[in-house]
Protein backbone atom coordinates (compact mmCIF):
# COMPACT_ATOMS: atom_id res chain seq x y z
CA UNK A 1 0.00 0.00 0.00
CA UNK A 2 1.64 3.53 -1.10
CA UNK A 3 0.94 5.94 1.04
CA UNK A 4 -0.11 8.45 -0.70
CA UNK A 5 -3.21 7.04 -2.04
CA UNK A 6 -6.69 8.14 -0.54
CA UNK A 7 -8.38 5.22 -1.67
CA UNK A 8 -6.65 1.66 -3.03
CA UNK A 9 -8.88 -1.24 -2.97
CA UNK A 10 -8.19 -4.40 -4.28
CA UNK A 11 -10.02 -6.98 -5.76
CA UNK A 12 -13.38 -5.51 -4.85
CA UNK A 13 -16.27 -7.69 -5.43
CA UNK A 14 -20.35 -7.03 -4.87
CA UNK A 15 -23.24 -9.66 -5.14
CA UNK A 16 -26.51 -8.95 -4.12
CA UNK A 17 -29.16 -11.65 -4.31
CA UNK A 18 -32.18 -11.06 -6.49
CA UNK A 19 -35.42 -11.37 -5.54
CA UNK A 20 -36.76 -14.02 -3.51
CA UNK A 21 -33.02 -15.05 -3.26
CA UNK A 22 -33.24 -17.62 -6.54
CA UNK A 23 -30.11 -15.97 -7.82
CA UNK A 24 -27.11 -13.59 -7.32
CA UNK A 25 -26.51 -10.31 -9.18
CA UNK A 26 -23.21 -9.46 -9.54
CA UNK A 27 -22.87 -5.59 -9.64
CA UNK A 28 -19.06 -5.25 -9.27
CA UNK A 29 -16.30 -7.75 -10.33
CA UNK A 30 -12.86 -7.54 -8.89
CA UNK A 31 -12.91 -3.90 -9.22
CA UNK A 32 -8.58 -2.50 -8.34
CA UNK A 33 -8.54 0.76 -7.90
CA UNK A 34 -6.32 3.65 -6.52
CA UNK A 35 -7.14 7.22 -5.81
CA UNK A 36 -3.97 9.75 -4.66
CA UNK A 37 -4.37 12.28 -2.40
CA UNK A 38 -4.99 15.58 -3.83
CA UNK A 39 -6.20 14.58 -7.27
CA UNK A 40 -9.38 15.01 -8.87
CA UNK A 41 -10.54 11.31 -9.80
CA UNK A 42 -13.38 10.94 -12.32
CA UNK A 43 -14.99 7.96 -12.64
CA UNK A 44 -16.84 7.45 -15.46
CA UNK A 45 -19.85 4.75 -16.39
CA UNK A 46 -23.30 4.36 -17.88
CA UNK A 47 -26.17 4.09 -15.76
CA UNK A 48 -26.25 0.94 -13.72
CA UNK A 49 -22.28 0.10 -14.54
CA UNK A 50 -21.57 0.02 -10.97
CA UNK A 51 -20.45 3.49 -9.79
CA UNK A 52 -22.87 3.71 -6.97
CA UNK A 53 -22.39 0.12 -5.61
CA UNK A 54 -18.40 1.05 -5.50
CA UNK A 55 -19.27 4.37 -3.86
CA UNK A 56 -21.40 3.26 -1.40
CA UNK A 57 -18.79 0.70 -0.30
CA UNK A 58 -16.25 3.35 0.05
CA UNK A 59 -18.85 5.36 2.04
CA UNK A 60 -19.76 2.31 4.28
CA UNK A 61 -23.27 2.12 3.22
CA UNK A 62 -22.38 -1.75 2.04
CA UNK A 63 -20.23 -3.97 2.74
CA UNK A 64 -18.29 -5.86 -0.51
CA UNK A 65 -18.82 -9.49 -0.96
CA UNK A 66 -14.99 -9.91 -2.05
CA UNK A 67 -11.78 -7.82 -1.55
CA UNK A 68 -9.84 -5.16 0.34
CA UNK A 69 -9.43 -1.84 1.06
CA UNK A 70 -7.78 1.60 1.87
CA UNK A 71 -9.59 5.04 2.79
CA UNK A 72 -6.83 7.68 4.03
CA UNK A 73 -4.66 4.43 5.25
CA UNK A 74 -7.65 3.47 7.38
CA UNK A 75 -8.89 -0.02 6.77
CA UNK A 76 -12.32 -0.07 4.54
CA UNK A 77 -15.08 0.23 6.79
CA UNK A 78 -13.36 1.66 9.61
CA UNK A 79 -15.91 4.64 11.26
CA UNK A 80 -13.37 6.83 12.32
CA UNK A 81 -12.01 7.64 8.89
CA UNK A 82 -15.60 8.98 7.73
CA UNK A 83 -14.66 12.04 9.82
CA UNK A 84 -12.36 13.11 7.00
CA UNK A 85 -14.61 11.83 4.35
CA UNK A 86 -17.20 13.97 2.86
CA UNK A 87 -20.31 12.63 0.58
CA UNK A 88 -22.59 13.84 -1.91
CA UNK A 89 -25.17 11.20 -2.77
CA UNK A 90 -26.67 11.25 -6.11
CA UNK A 91 -29.96 13.03 -5.72
CA UNK A 92 -29.90 14.09 -2.26
CA UNK A 93 -32.63 13.81 -0.05
CA UNK A 94 -32.75 15.77 2.98
CA UNK A 95 -35.27 16.28 5.94
CA UNK A 96 -37.45 18.62 4.54
CA UNK A 97 -38.35 19.82 7.93
CA UNK A 98 -35.63 21.72 8.37
CA UNK A 99 -34.32 24.52 7.00
CA UNK A 100 -30.95 24.69 5.04
CA UNK A 101 -29.20 26.31 8.14
CA UNK A 102 -30.65 23.95 10.82
CA UNK A 103 -29.35 21.15 8.06
CA UNK A 104 -25.89 21.89 8.40
CA UNK A 105 -26.37 22.34 12.40
CA UNK A 106 -27.20 18.66 12.43
CA UNK A 107 -24.68 17.29 9.99
CA UNK A 108 -21.48 19.49 11.80
CA UNK A 109 -23.01 17.76 15.41
CA UNK A 110 -23.04 14.41 13.92
CA UNK A 111 -19.70 14.96 12.30
CA UNK A 112 -18.16 16.44 15.59
CA UNK A 113 -17.45 20.13 14.78
CA UNK A 114 -17.77 22.55 17.79
CA UNK A 115 -21.30 25.00 17.92
CA UNK A 116 -18.83 27.70 16.96
CA UNK A 117 -17.01 25.93 13.94
CA UNK A 118 -20.25 24.84 12.79
CA UNK A 119 -21.80 28.45 12.91
CA UNK A 120 -18.76 29.72 10.96
CA UNK A 121 -18.78 27.57 8.40
CA UNK A 122 -22.31 27.22 7.52
CA UNK A 123 -22.58 31.12 7.07
CA UNK A 124 -19.24 30.63 4.98
CA UNK A 125 -20.91 27.81 2.37
CA UNK A 126 -24.23 29.07 2.41
CA UNK A 127 -22.66 32.83 0.89
CA UNK A 128 -20.40 30.28 -1.22
CA UNK A 129 -22.97 28.22 -2.44
CA UNK A 130 -25.76 31.20 -2.78
CA UNK A 131 -27.95 29.95 -0.10
CA UNK A 132 -28.23 32.80 2.40
CA UNK A 133 -31.28 34.00 1.98
CA UNK A 134 -32.72 30.41 1.79
CA UNK A 135 -30.85 29.54 5.15
CA UNK A 136 -33.97 29.72 7.41
CA UNK A 137 -36.43 28.36 4.61
CA UNK A 138 -37.10 24.93 5.16
CA UNK A 139 -36.08 22.54 2.56
CA UNK A 140 -39.18 21.11 1.10
CA UNK A 141 -39.72 24.46 -0.90
CA UNK A 142 -35.99 24.09 -1.96
CA UNK A 143 -35.40 23.46 -5.82
CA UNK A 144 -33.49 20.93 -7.09
CA UNK A 145 -30.47 22.99 -7.86
CA UNK A 146 -30.85 24.26 -4.31
CA UNK A 147 -31.20 20.98 -3.02
CA UNK A 148 -27.51 19.81 -4.64
CA UNK A 149 -26.10 22.81 -3.68
CA UNK A 150 -27.13 21.87 0.24
CA UNK A 151 -25.97 18.67 -0.65
CA UNK A 152 -22.82 20.33 -1.58
CA UNK A 153 -22.66 22.43 1.80
CA UNK A 154 -23.22 19.16 4.11
CA UNK A 155 -20.57 17.35 1.75
CA UNK A 156 -17.63 20.05 2.53
CA UNK A 157 -19.11 21.19 6.06
CA UNK A 158 -16.26 19.73 8.36
CA UNK A 159 -13.35 20.68 5.56
CA UNK A 160 -12.82 16.93 4.53
CA UNK A 161 -9.53 15.64 3.50
CA UNK A 162 -11.24 12.90 0.91
CA UNK A 163 -14.67 14.14 -0.95
CA UNK A 164 -16.82 11.87 -2.75
CA UNK A 165 -19.47 13.15 -5.29
CA UNK A 166 -22.43 10.84 -6.59
CA UNK A 167 -22.80 12.45 -9.94
CA UNK A 168 -23.14 15.83 -8.47
CA UNK A 169 -23.49 17.59 -11.75
CA UNK A 170 -26.59 15.38 -12.46
CA UNK A 171 -29.95 17.59 -13.20
CA UNK A 172 -28.43 20.90 -12.91
CA UNK A 173 -28.85 23.58 -15.04
CA UNK A 174 -25.55 25.23 -16.53
CA UNK A 175 -24.93 27.85 -14.10
CA UNK A 176 -25.49 25.14 -11.42
CA UNK A 177 -23.13 22.77 -12.98
CA UNK A 178 -20.69 25.61 -13.72
CA UNK A 179 -20.90 26.07 -9.65
CA UNK A 180 -20.40 22.62 -8.54
CA UNK A 181 -17.17 22.25 -11.02
CA UNK A 182 -15.77 25.93 -9.42
CA UNK A 183 -16.10 24.07 -6.19
CA UNK A 184 -14.36 21.02 -7.38
CA UNK A 185 -11.42 23.32 -8.79
CA UNK A 186 -11.47 25.27 -5.27
CA UNK A 187 -11.42 21.80 -3.53
CA UNK A 188 -8.15 20.59 -5.91
CA UNK A 189 -6.55 24.04 -5.18
CA UNK A 190 -7.09 23.06 -0.96
CA UNK A 191 -4.80 19.95 -1.83
CA UNK A 192 -8.21 17.94 -1.31
CA UNK A 193 -8.89 14.71 -2.99
CA UNK A 194 -11.65 14.69 -5.19
CA UNK A 195 -13.75 11.34 -6.52
CA UNK A 196 -16.58 11.87 -8.74
CA UNK A 197 -18.84 9.76 -10.93
CA UNK A 198 -20.27 10.43 -13.72
CA UNK A 199 -21.87 9.54 -16.78
CA UNK A 200 -21.28 12.97 -18.52
CA UNK A 201 -17.72 12.81 -20.25
CA UNK A 202 -17.17 16.66 -20.92
CA UNK A 203 -17.04 17.15 -16.86
CA UNK A 204 -14.12 14.76 -16.69
CA UNK A 205 -12.07 15.92 -19.51
CA UNK A 206 -12.62 19.62 -17.92
CA UNK A 207 -11.69 18.44 -14.26
CA UNK A 208 -9.85 15.48 -13.58
CA UNK A 209 -6.34 14.67 -13.38
CA UNK A 210 -6.91 11.13 -13.68
CA UNK A 211 -9.80 8.90 -14.11
CA UNK A 212 -11.32 5.45 -14.34
CA UNK A 213 -14.18 3.71 -16.44
CA UNK A 214 -16.50 1.17 -15.30
CA UNK A 215 -18.58 -0.84 -17.65
CA UNK A 216 -20.65 -4.40 -16.27
CA UNK A 217 -18.86 -3.93 -12.71
CA UNK A 218 -15.14 -4.26 -13.85
CA UNK A 219 -13.00 -1.42 -14.57
CA UNK A 220 -11.35 -1.60 -17.94
CA UNK A 221 -9.47 1.75 -18.03
CA UNK A 222 -7.06 3.41 -14.87
CA UNK A 223 -5.14 6.73 -16.19
CA UNK A 224 -5.36 10.15 -17.33
CA UNK A 225 -7.70 11.45 -19.51
CA UNK A 226 -5.29 12.61 -21.41
CA UNK A 227 -3.58 9.15 -22.08
CA UNK A 228 -6.39 7.55 -23.18
CA UNK A 229 -7.40 9.95 -25.26
CA UNK A 230 -4.05 9.65 -27.33
CA UNK A 231 -4.96 5.85 -27.72
CA UNK A 232 -7.55 6.69 -30.30
CA UNK A 233 -5.61 9.79 -31.53
CA UNK A 234 -6.67 9.62 -35.09
CA UNK A 235 -4.13 11.66 -37.02
CA UNK A 236 -3.63 15.87 -36.78
CA UNK A 237 -5.33 18.63 -38.95
CA UNK A 238 -3.43 21.97 -40.20
CA UNK A 239 -5.37 24.97 -40.67
CA UNK A 240 -3.45 27.09 -43.40
CA UNK A 241 -4.02 30.35 -44.57
CA UNK A 242 -3.06 32.89 -47.20
CA UNK A 243 -1.80 29.82 -49.55
CA UNK A 244 -0.65 30.91 -52.82
CA UNK A 245 -1.44 28.39 -55.68
CA UNK A 246 2.64 28.05 -55.77
CA UNK A 247 2.36 27.08 -52.05
CA UNK A 248 -0.77 25.20 -52.94
CA UNK A 249 1.06 22.41 -55.62
CA UNK A 250 3.75 21.95 -52.57
CA UNK A 251 0.87 20.70 -50.39
CA UNK A 252 -0.61 18.65 -52.46
CA UNK A 253 3.03 16.39 -52.15
CA UNK A 254 2.50 15.86 -49.08
CA UNK A 255 0.88 12.96 -47.14
CA UNK A 256 -2.44 13.70 -46.30
CA UNK A 257 -5.58 15.15 -47.54
CA UNK A 258 -5.81 18.73 -48.46
CA UNK A 259 -9.04 20.61 -48.49
CA UNK A 260 -10.84 24.12 -48.41
CA UNK A 261 -12.41 25.71 -45.35
CA UNK A 262 -13.93 29.12 -46.26
CA UNK A 263 -10.76 30.86 -47.27
CA UNK A 264 -8.24 28.73 -45.60
CA UNK A 265 -7.07 25.12 -46.33
CA UNK A 266 -7.35 22.47 -44.23
CA UNK A 267 -4.16 19.46 -43.97
CA UNK A 268 -5.56 16.68 -42.95
CA UNK A 269 -2.30 13.81 -41.91
CA UNK A 270 -3.10 10.13 -41.24
CA UNK A 271 -2.03 8.61 -37.78
CA UNK A 272 1.02 7.18 -39.12
CA UNK A 273 2.40 10.67 -40.17
CA UNK A 274 4.68 13.03 -37.63
CA UNK A 275 2.78 15.59 -37.67
CA UNK A 276 6.59 17.36 -36.51
CA UNK A 277 7.92 17.00 -39.69
CA UNK A 278 5.21 17.80 -41.73
CA UNK A 279 5.09 21.34 -39.60
CA UNK A 280 8.69 21.90 -40.06
CA UNK A 281 8.15 21.65 -43.91
CA UNK A 282 5.35 24.32 -43.71
CA UNK A 283 7.30 26.61 -41.83
CA UNK A 284 10.29 25.86 -44.64
CA UNK A 285 7.79 26.71 -47.36
CA UNK A 286 6.72 29.44 -46.04
CA UNK A 287 3.01 28.02 -45.37
CA UNK A 288 1.23 30.41 -42.55
CA UNK A 289 -0.20 27.38 -40.45
CA UNK A 290 -2.79 29.05 -38.20
CA UNK A 291 -3.39 25.98 -36.06
CA UNK A 292 -1.97 22.64 -35.47
CA UNK A 293 -5.20 20.42 -34.01
CA UNK A 294 -4.72 16.39 -33.06
CA UNK A 295 -7.80 14.70 -34.29
CA UNK A 296 -8.69 13.01 -31.29
CA UNK A 297 -12.22 11.68 -30.39
CA UNK A 298 -14.13 12.54 -27.52
CA UNK A 299 -14.81 9.92 -24.47
CA UNK A 300 -18.21 9.88 -25.89
CA UNK A 301 -16.95 8.22 -28.75
CA UNK A 302 -14.43 5.76 -27.10
CA UNK A 303 -17.58 4.65 -25.34
CA UNK A 304 -19.45 4.04 -28.37
CA UNK A 305 -16.25 2.93 -29.96
CA UNK A 306 -15.65 -0.07 -27.09
CA UNK A 307 -19.42 -0.81 -26.89
CA UNK A 308 -19.28 0.03 -23.26
CA UNK A 309 -22.64 1.03 -21.71
CA UNK A 310 -24.97 -1.28 -23.85
CA UNK A 311 -27.69 -3.67 -22.54
CA UNK A 312 -26.55 -6.10 -19.92
CA UNK A 313 -24.55 -3.87 -17.85
CA UNK A 314 -24.64 -4.72 -14.26
CA UNK A 315 -26.99 -3.31 -11.87
CA UNK B 1 -23.76 12.63 21.51
CA UNK B 2 -24.61 10.84 18.43
CA UNK B 3 -27.14 9.45 20.17
CA UNK B 4 -28.49 12.73 21.30
CA UNK B 5 -28.02 14.20 18.29
CA UNK B 6 -30.15 12.30 15.86
CA UNK B 7 -32.69 11.81 18.89
CA UNK B 8 -33.41 15.24 19.43
CA UNK B 9 -34.07 15.44 15.60
CA UNK B 10 -36.35 12.79 15.40
CA UNK B 11 -38.16 14.18 18.01
CA UNK B 12 -37.81 17.54 16.19
CA UNK B 13 -39.05 15.49 13.19
CA UNK B 14 -42.48 13.82 15.07
CA UNK B 15 -43.05 17.58 16.70
CA UNK B 16 -43.28 19.19 13.56
CA UNK B 17 -45.78 16.76 11.85
CA UNK B 18 -49.22 17.46 11.50
CA UNK B 19 -50.51 13.82 12.70
CA UNK B 20 -48.61 14.37 16.06
CA UNK B 21 -51.16 17.70 16.79
CA UNK B 22 -53.97 15.92 15.52
CA UNK B 23 -53.65 13.13 17.69
CA UNK B 24 -53.13 14.98 21.09
CA UNK B 25 -56.33 17.25 19.88
CA UNK B 26 -58.77 13.62 19.69
CA UNK B 27 -56.99 12.74 22.88
CA UNK B 28 -57.68 16.25 24.57
CA UNK B 29 -61.43 15.68 22.71
CA UNK B 30 -61.65 12.17 24.35
CA UNK B 31 -60.99 13.25 27.95
CA UNK B 32 -63.93 16.04 27.49
CA UNK B 33 -65.81 12.78 26.40
CA UNK B 34 -65.03 11.07 29.71
CA UNK B 35 -66.33 14.29 31.33
CA UNK B 36 -69.83 13.97 29.84
CA UNK B 37 -69.85 10.08 30.74
CA UNK B 38 -68.63 10.11 34.76
CA UNK B 39 -72.17 12.61 34.93
CA UNK B 40 -73.96 10.09 33.30
CA UNK B 41 -72.99 6.73 35.67
CA UNK B 42 -73.95 5.92 39.05
CA UNK B 43 -71.31 5.95 42.15
CA UNK B 44 -67.86 8.00 41.98
CA UNK B 45 -67.12 10.01 38.72
CA UNK B 46 -63.67 10.10 39.68
CA UNK B 47 -63.41 5.97 39.18
CA UNK B 48 -65.20 6.90 35.12
CA UNK B 49 -62.36 9.96 34.94
CA UNK B 50 -59.61 8.00 36.30
CA UNK B 51 -60.52 5.07 33.78
CA UNK B 52 -60.87 6.67 30.72
CA UNK B 53 -58.38 8.86 31.51
CA UNK B 54 -55.98 6.41 31.81
CA UNK B 55 -56.98 4.82 28.99
CA UNK B 56 -56.92 7.30 26.83
CA UNK B 57 -53.15 8.27 27.49
CA UNK B 58 -52.15 4.77 26.85
CA UNK B 59 -54.70 4.46 23.50
CA UNK B 60 -53.04 7.66 21.76
CA UNK B 61 -49.59 7.08 22.86
CA UNK B 62 -49.66 3.67 21.64
CA UNK B 63 -51.17 4.58 18.26
CA UNK B 64 -48.36 7.20 18.26
CA UNK B 65 -45.56 4.63 19.25
CA UNK B 66 -47.06 1.99 16.62
CA UNK B 67 -47.17 4.77 13.45
CA UNK B 68 -44.37 6.60 14.00
CA UNK B 69 -42.25 3.83 15.05
CA UNK B 70 -43.27 1.70 12.10
CA UNK B 71 -42.02 4.26 9.76
CA UNK B 72 -38.90 5.01 11.99
CA UNK B 73 -36.04 3.39 10.06
CA UNK B 74 -38.14 2.38 6.71
CA UNK B 75 -38.56 6.09 5.82
CA UNK B 76 -34.96 6.90 6.38
CA UNK B 77 -34.22 4.45 3.85
CA UNK B 78 -36.89 4.92 1.39
CA UNK B 79 -36.38 8.51 1.40
CA UNK B 80 -32.54 8.09 0.72
CA UNK B 81 -32.09 10.64 4.39
CA UNK B 82 -29.76 7.74 6.08
CA UNK B 83 -27.46 8.25 3.06
CA UNK B 84 -25.76 11.81 4.78
CA UNK B 85 -26.01 10.41 8.29
CA UNK B 86 -24.45 6.64 8.00
CA UNK B 87 -21.92 8.15 6.21
CA UNK B 88 -20.35 10.58 8.98
CA UNK B 89 -19.15 8.89 11.76
CA UNK B 90 -21.64 7.66 13.79
CA UNK B 91 -22.07 3.68 14.17
CA UNK B 92 -25.01 1.90 12.84
CA UNK B 93 -26.16 1.15 16.64
CA UNK B 94 -25.64 4.83 17.11
CA UNK B 95 -28.44 5.72 14.62
CA UNK B 96 -30.97 3.37 15.64
CA UNK B 97 -30.74 4.24 19.41
CA UNK B 98 -31.20 7.30 18.81
CA UNK B 99 -34.10 7.11 16.52
CA UNK B 100 -35.83 4.67 19.03
CA UNK B 101 -35.03 7.41 22.22
CA UNK B 102 -36.23 10.36 19.77
CA UNK B 103 -39.90 8.47 19.66
CA UNK B 104 -39.07 7.53 23.73
CA UNK B 105 -39.20 11.51 23.90
CA UNK B 106 -41.99 12.26 21.72
CA UNK B 107 -43.69 10.11 23.78
CA UNK B 108 -42.54 11.87 26.91
CA UNK B 109 -44.30 14.91 25.56
CA UNK B 110 -47.37 13.27 24.71
CA UNK B 111 -47.74 11.33 28.24
CA UNK B 112 -46.96 14.89 30.13
CA UNK B 113 -49.31 16.67 27.67
CA UNK B 114 -52.41 14.55 27.96
CA UNK B 115 -51.57 13.39 32.13
CA UNK B 116 -51.49 17.52 32.75
CA UNK B 117 -54.78 17.55 30.61
CA UNK B 118 -56.35 14.33 33.17
CA UNK B 119 -54.92 16.01 36.10
CA UNK B 120 -57.12 19.49 35.28
CA UNK B 121 -59.60 17.76 34.40
CA UNK B 122 -59.58 15.40 37.88
CA UNK B 123 -58.58 18.34 39.69
CA UNK B 124 -61.79 20.26 38.46
CA UNK B 125 -64.10 17.53 38.72
CA UNK B 126 -63.28 16.72 42.78
CA UNK B 127 -61.06 14.16 42.50
CA UNK B 128 -57.28 16.15 43.03
CA UNK B 129 -56.51 14.18 45.55
CA UNK B 130 -56.44 10.84 43.73
CA UNK B 131 -53.62 12.58 41.24
CA UNK B 132 -50.85 11.33 43.10
CA UNK B 133 -52.18 7.45 42.88
CA UNK B 134 -52.82 7.24 39.29
CA UNK B 135 -48.70 8.39 39.31
CA UNK B 136 -47.41 4.85 39.36
CA UNK B 137 -50.07 3.66 36.64
CA UNK B 138 -48.90 6.76 33.73
CA UNK B 139 -45.60 5.42 34.68
CA UNK B 140 -45.94 2.18 33.91
CA UNK B 141 -48.08 3.26 30.66
CA UNK B 142 -45.35 5.10 29.61
CA UNK B 143 -43.06 1.98 29.93
CA UNK B 144 -45.32 0.03 27.81
CA UNK B 145 -45.15 2.18 25.53
CA UNK B 146 -41.42 2.49 24.95
CA UNK B 147 -42.08 -1.25 24.59
CA UNK B 148 -43.82 -1.12 21.76
CA UNK B 149 -41.49 1.61 20.20
CA UNK B 150 -39.11 -0.33 20.38
CA UNK B 151 -40.80 -3.45 19.05
CA UNK B 152 -41.87 -1.08 16.32
CA UNK B 153 -38.17 0.42 15.17
CA UNK B 154 -36.99 -3.32 15.69
CA UNK B 155 -39.45 -4.38 12.33
CA UNK B 156 -39.02 -0.79 10.58
CA UNK B 157 -35.31 -1.61 10.59
CA UNK B 158 -36.11 -4.68 8.17
CA UNK B 159 -39.32 -4.40 7.07
CA UNK B 160 -42.28 -2.33 5.44
CA UNK B 161 -44.57 -0.44 7.42
CA UNK B 162 -47.50 -2.17 6.67
CA UNK B 163 -45.72 -5.74 7.84
CA UNK B 164 -43.87 -3.84 10.85
CA UNK B 165 -47.57 -2.36 11.87
CA UNK B 166 -49.36 -5.71 11.23
CA UNK B 167 -46.26 -7.54 13.88
CA UNK B 168 -45.93 -4.95 16.17
CA UNK B 169 -50.03 -4.54 16.61
CA UNK B 170 -49.40 -8.89 16.94
CA UNK B 171 -46.58 -7.83 19.77
CA UNK B 172 -49.11 -5.78 21.73
CA UNK B 173 -52.08 -8.42 21.24
CA UNK B 174 -50.29 -11.32 22.30
CA UNK B 175 -48.86 -8.93 25.54
CA UNK B 176 -52.02 -8.14 26.50
CA UNK B 177 -53.19 -11.81 26.47
CA UNK B 178 -50.32 -14.17 26.73
CA UNK B 179 -50.09 -13.87 30.40
CA UNK B 180 -53.81 -15.67 30.31
CA UNK B 181 -52.36 -18.72 28.62
CA UNK B 182 -51.13 -20.35 31.45
CA UNK B 183 -55.12 -20.52 32.84
CA UNK B 184 -55.62 -22.53 29.39
CA UNK B 185 -53.91 -25.76 30.10
CA UNK B 186 -54.33 -27.86 33.81
CA UNK B 187 -50.97 -28.64 34.01
CA UNK B 188 -52.08 -32.30 35.65
CA UNK B 189 -53.46 -33.58 32.91
CA UNK B 190 -51.22 -31.82 30.18
CA UNK B 191 -47.69 -31.44 31.51
CA UNK B 192 -45.40 -30.81 28.48
CA UNK B 193 -48.21 -28.38 27.10
CA UNK B 194 -48.33 -26.77 30.38
CA UNK B 195 -44.62 -27.10 30.86
CA UNK B 196 -44.61 -25.49 26.69
CA UNK B 197 -46.94 -22.97 27.67
CA UNK B 198 -44.75 -21.67 30.83
CA UNK B 199 -41.63 -21.46 28.68
CA UNK B 200 -43.94 -19.06 25.96
CA UNK B 201 -45.61 -17.16 28.71
CA UNK B 202 -41.87 -16.61 29.91
CA UNK B 203 -40.47 -15.68 26.49
CA UNK B 204 -43.45 -13.59 25.18
CA UNK B 205 -44.24 -9.99 26.89
CA UNK B 206 -46.42 -9.71 29.45
CA UNK B 207 -48.43 -6.72 29.74
CA UNK B 208 -50.29 -7.46 32.63
CA UNK B 209 -46.83 -6.59 34.89
CA UNK B 210 -47.26 -3.01 33.21
CA UNK B 211 -50.98 -2.39 33.64
CA UNK B 212 -51.79 -1.58 37.39
CA UNK B 213 -54.58 0.58 36.01
CA UNK B 214 -57.72 -1.50 37.43
CA UNK B 215 -55.94 -1.00 40.89
CA UNK B 216 -55.62 2.42 40.54
CA UNK B 217 -59.12 2.58 39.48
CA UNK B 218 -60.27 1.66 42.83
CA UNK B 219 -57.47 3.29 44.87
CA UNK B 220 -55.62 0.04 45.72
CA UNK B 221 -52.38 0.68 46.48
CA UNK B 222 -49.69 -0.10 43.95
CA UNK B 223 -46.46 -1.10 45.87
CA UNK B 224 -43.00 0.73 44.58
CA UNK B 225 -41.43 -3.15 44.42
CA UNK B 226 -43.85 -3.61 42.30
CA UNK B 227 -43.65 -0.82 40.03
CA UNK B 228 -39.77 -1.37 40.03
CA UNK B 229 -39.96 -4.72 39.10
CA UNK B 230 -42.23 -3.99 36.28
CA UNK B 231 -39.83 -1.35 35.07
CA UNK B 232 -37.34 -3.70 35.64
CA UNK B 233 -39.15 -5.83 33.52
CA UNK B 234 -40.13 -3.35 30.47
CA UNK B 235 -36.21 -2.33 30.29
CA UNK B 236 -35.01 -5.91 30.15
CA UNK B 237 -37.43 -6.56 26.68
CA UNK B 238 -36.62 -3.02 25.33
CA UNK B 239 -33.03 -3.85 25.61
CA UNK B 240 -33.42 -7.23 24.22
CA UNK B 241 -35.33 -5.92 21.24
CA UNK B 242 -33.04 -3.28 21.00
CA UNK B 243 -29.83 -5.23 20.70
CA UNK B 244 -31.68 -7.61 17.87
CA UNK B 245 -32.51 -4.70 15.58
CA UNK B 246 -29.31 -3.44 16.04
CA UNK B 247 -27.55 -6.87 14.81
CA UNK B 248 -29.91 -6.98 12.21
CA UNK B 249 -29.26 -3.38 11.01
CA UNK B 250 -25.39 -3.45 11.72
CA UNK B 251 -25.29 -6.26 8.79
CA UNK B 252 -27.53 -4.45 6.64
CA UNK B 253 -26.63 -3.10 3.17
CA UNK B 254 -28.03 0.29 2.68
CA UNK B 255 -28.88 0.02 -1.14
Amino acid sequence: MKAEAAIELTGIGKTFPSDFRVRTIRSLDQVDLEVRRGEVFGFIGHNGAGKTTLIKILTGLIQPTTGDGRILGRPLGDVSVRKDIGFLPERPYFYDYLSGEEALRFYGRLSGMSPDAIRKRSAELLEMLDLREAAKRRMRTFSKGMLQRVGMAQAILHDPHLVILDEPMSGLDPSGRGRIKDIIRMLKEQGKTVFFSTHILSDVEQLCDRMATIAQGRIWYTGTVEDLLNRYERGTRFILTDVTDEKRAVLENLPGSLSEKGRDLELSLPMETDPNVVLKRLVAEGVRVERMIPERPGLEEIFLAEGIGRKGDAA
Amino acid sequence: MNVWVIATNTFREAVRNKVFYTLLFFATLFSGFSIILSTMVLGDPAHVLIDLGLANIEIFGTLIAIFVGITLVYKELQQRTIYTIITRPIRRHQFILGKTLGLTLTLVTEVAAMSLVFFLVLALWGGADRIADTLPAIWLAFMKLALITSVATFFSSFSTPILSGMFTLGFYLIGAGSGYLPDLVDPEKSPVLAAAIRLLNFVLPDFRLLDVKGRVVYGDPVPAGDVFTATVYALFYIALILVLAILIFDRKDIK
